[in-house]
């Protein structure tokens, strides 16, 4: 093996070990947390309700609705609707006290480092954002075990993975939006009356200003709530599955998502979560602890 | 850099805010160097920057301008790596209260990459065994210090920084911390301690530096500090005499009442000189006796004028 092979192996096995370290105590952290057993279980209630009312409407002819592949759409809708703003509520949460209780300047004094202590916050999120779509699952699947209904193959759509895909990146912009103003405030409540107070004011705003021109409405629909709300939307996935309600929609004045804009709609919400991480870091970074 | 300096600052300086009426100038031109094996007093009234100078060597205070170096360590990422072979702590024990004292060390023992075996060796030596289990925030002040103080010595540093470790210690308490800073200390760790308990750190302390207003107004080892002046104590029957007499003295400096008689600095040690001008006067002394400078008076004496004398800093 050459020099250099050897040198690239040490620096993956160094990675490995510190990406390890940094797993092992934020478990440590999250497993003893009170705060976050109740998110799961807030979240595992939530999203019990959002499918026993899903099931109660879908009966006789709908009945394929309630077990896989159908009940994916209506599965992976409990945390692509609520998922974002409760797992940006759960950051703040979970993140903030680290500076009141001063642990987060403790860590940095102790040898993690400024990158490390934030890159541990990173995975945390992304770990979050697994955990709502696994917990999401189980209870589709649970869900369809009890409504005994037949079914034969579980397996994911191109629709569901393009649902999955979209409720991760809306959820990653979230987690960095909170992760931002966990990191700028160093407190919870004002974070998150920041963050609730954004959520409640884009919409708003959106809705005053809307139908003035077609460009504002255009950088009005990628505004971050929006971006959000719409990949969160079943009928921009499911597009010909839900035709007939789009239809509907469309009948009473209403306008569904355009299902050909997601992948704009993706790489917008992508943009936001990496601004957002940045100007987290760069706040860790650049203010004292 | 010398070869054993632990810690070198060369001009320090630390401000908050932009330059103008409301900014501050916390540390301004520190420059110290601490030798391995050194038991290092940092002294300081209150906003004199002793706590800001510690923070910008333990990494959470950015330094305005100056360098400084910690175990020889002087980039950004050498420093995060040496600051794992350091112990500190930073004015009040941070640890995460809704954790137990030993899971706490767990997680300082991850970061530091320290053998967790440690974890339980630790919390026998400053006696919190028994009340591992518990959560921090049960603990009481003096328990905290204590965990803080075996946090630090989970990695066995080759540098020790405390600031005030003894805060919210009873006397007792304040004595184990003593002896466990002496035992470390003793092991050949180097101490960078911060105290306004002076007469602690006149006991446990080889060297010493004064800070005053950001500044360092004194600094060296601690007999050379604290006894700086050559002065005498004298006690006469007639101390209004004795303090006439004494104004002519040709080798004094200056004389004041003190509790136990009349302090008279001098420009020589001789005091059979001193004995011999005062019979002269027709003064007979019925005390005469060196008189060294504590460190507390020395202290008191540089910050002379700084509100208070405690606290952090």
């Amino acid at each position: 093996m050459s020099g250099s092979a050897l040198a690239q192996g040490a620096r993956t096995a160094r990675l490995a070990g510190s990406v390890g370290v940094l797993v092992r105590i934020e478990l440590l952290k999250l497993l003893k947390r009170r705060i976050f057993w109740v998110a799961v279980v807030l979240f595992a209630l939530l999203a019990t309700m959002k499918f026993a009312t899903a099931s109660t409407a879908a009966g006789g002819e709908m009945a394929f609705l309630l077990a896989p592949p159908g009940v994916w759409p209506a599965t992976l809708a409990i945390p692509a609707t609520v998922g974002p703003a409760f797992l940006g509520l759960v950051v703040i949460a979970l993140v903030a006290p680290e500076f009141t209780w001063r642990t987060a300047r403790q860590s940095v004094i102790d040898g993690l480092g400024v990158e490390r202590f934030y890159a541990a916050k990173c995975m945390m999120i992304l770990a979050l954002s697994a955990l709502s779509v696994v917990l999401a699952l189980v209870v589709g699947l649970v869900g369809a075990a009890v409504g005994s209904v037949e079914w034969e193959s579980a397996a994911l759509g191109a629709g569901d993975v393009q649902f999955l895909a979209s409720y991760t990146a809306a959820s990653l912009m979230a987690g960095a939006a909170a992760l931002w103003l966990a990191c700028t405030f160093r407190a919870g409540a004002p974070a998150m009356v920041a963050f609730i107070g954004y959520a409640v004011a884009e919409p708003i705003a959106a809705a005053i200003l809307g139908g003035r021109s077609e460009l504002l409405d255009v950088v009005l629909s990628y505004l971050p709530v929006e971006l959000a709300m719409t990949l969160g939307n079943r009928m921009a996935h499911y597009p010909e599955a839900l035709s007939g309600l789009r239809e509907m929609m469309e009948i009473v004045g209403m306008s569904p998502p355009d299902a050909t804009a997601v992948k704009g709609l993706l790489i917008a919400v992508h943009l936001y979560a990496m601004v957002l991480f940045a100007a987290g870091y760069a706040t860790m970074r650049y203010r004292d602890l | 850099m010398t070869s054993d300096s632990v810690i070198e600052t060369f001009e320090l300086t630390k401000r908050y805010g932009r330059r103008g009426a409301r900014s501050v100038l916390a540390v301004d031109g520190v420059s110290l160097s601490v030798e391995r094996g050194q038991v290092f007093g940092f002294l300081g009234p209150n906003g004199s920057g002793k706590t800001t100078t510690i923070g910008m060597l333990a990494g959470v205070v950015r330094p305005t301008a100056g360098s400084f170096s910690l175990l020889g360590a002087t980039g950004p990422r050498e420093l995060v790596a040496a600051r794992a072979r350091v112990g500190a702590t930073l004015e009040t024990p941070n640890f995460y209260p809704y954790l137990s004292g030993r899971d706490n060390l767990r997680i300082a023992t991850a970061i530091k990459g320290a053998d967790r075996a440690r974890v339980d060796e630790c919390l026998e030596l400053v006696g919190l065994a028994d009340r591992a289990g518990h959560r921090f925030g049960s603990y009481s002040l003096g328990m905290k210090q204590r965990l803080s103080l075996a946090a630090t010595m989970l990695n066995d540093p080759e540098l020790v920084i405390l600031d005030e470790p003894a805060n919210g210690l009873d006397p007792q308490g304040m004595r184990e911390i003593r002896t466990i800073i002496r035992d470390l200390a003793g092991c050949g760790t180097t101490i960078f301690l911060s105290s306004h308990l002076l007469w602690e750190v006149e006991r446990i302390c080889s060297h010493v530096a004064i800070v005053r207003k950001g500044r360092i107004v004194a600094s060296g080892p601690v007999e050379e500090i604290a006894s700086g002046d050559i002065s005498a104590l004298v006690r006469a029957e007639d101390e209004m005499a004795l303090l006439e007499a004494l104004a002519g003295y040709p080798d004094g400096k200056g004389a004041q009442r003190g509790q136990e008689g009349v302090i008279v600095s001098l420009a020589s040690d001789d005091l059979a000189a001193l004995n011999r001008y005062l019979a002269g006067c027709g003064i007979h002394l019925s005390h005469l006796a060196r008189h060294r400078q504590s460190l507390e008076e020395v202290f008191v004496e540089l910050t002379a004028g700084d509100s208070r004398t405690e606290g952090g800093g």
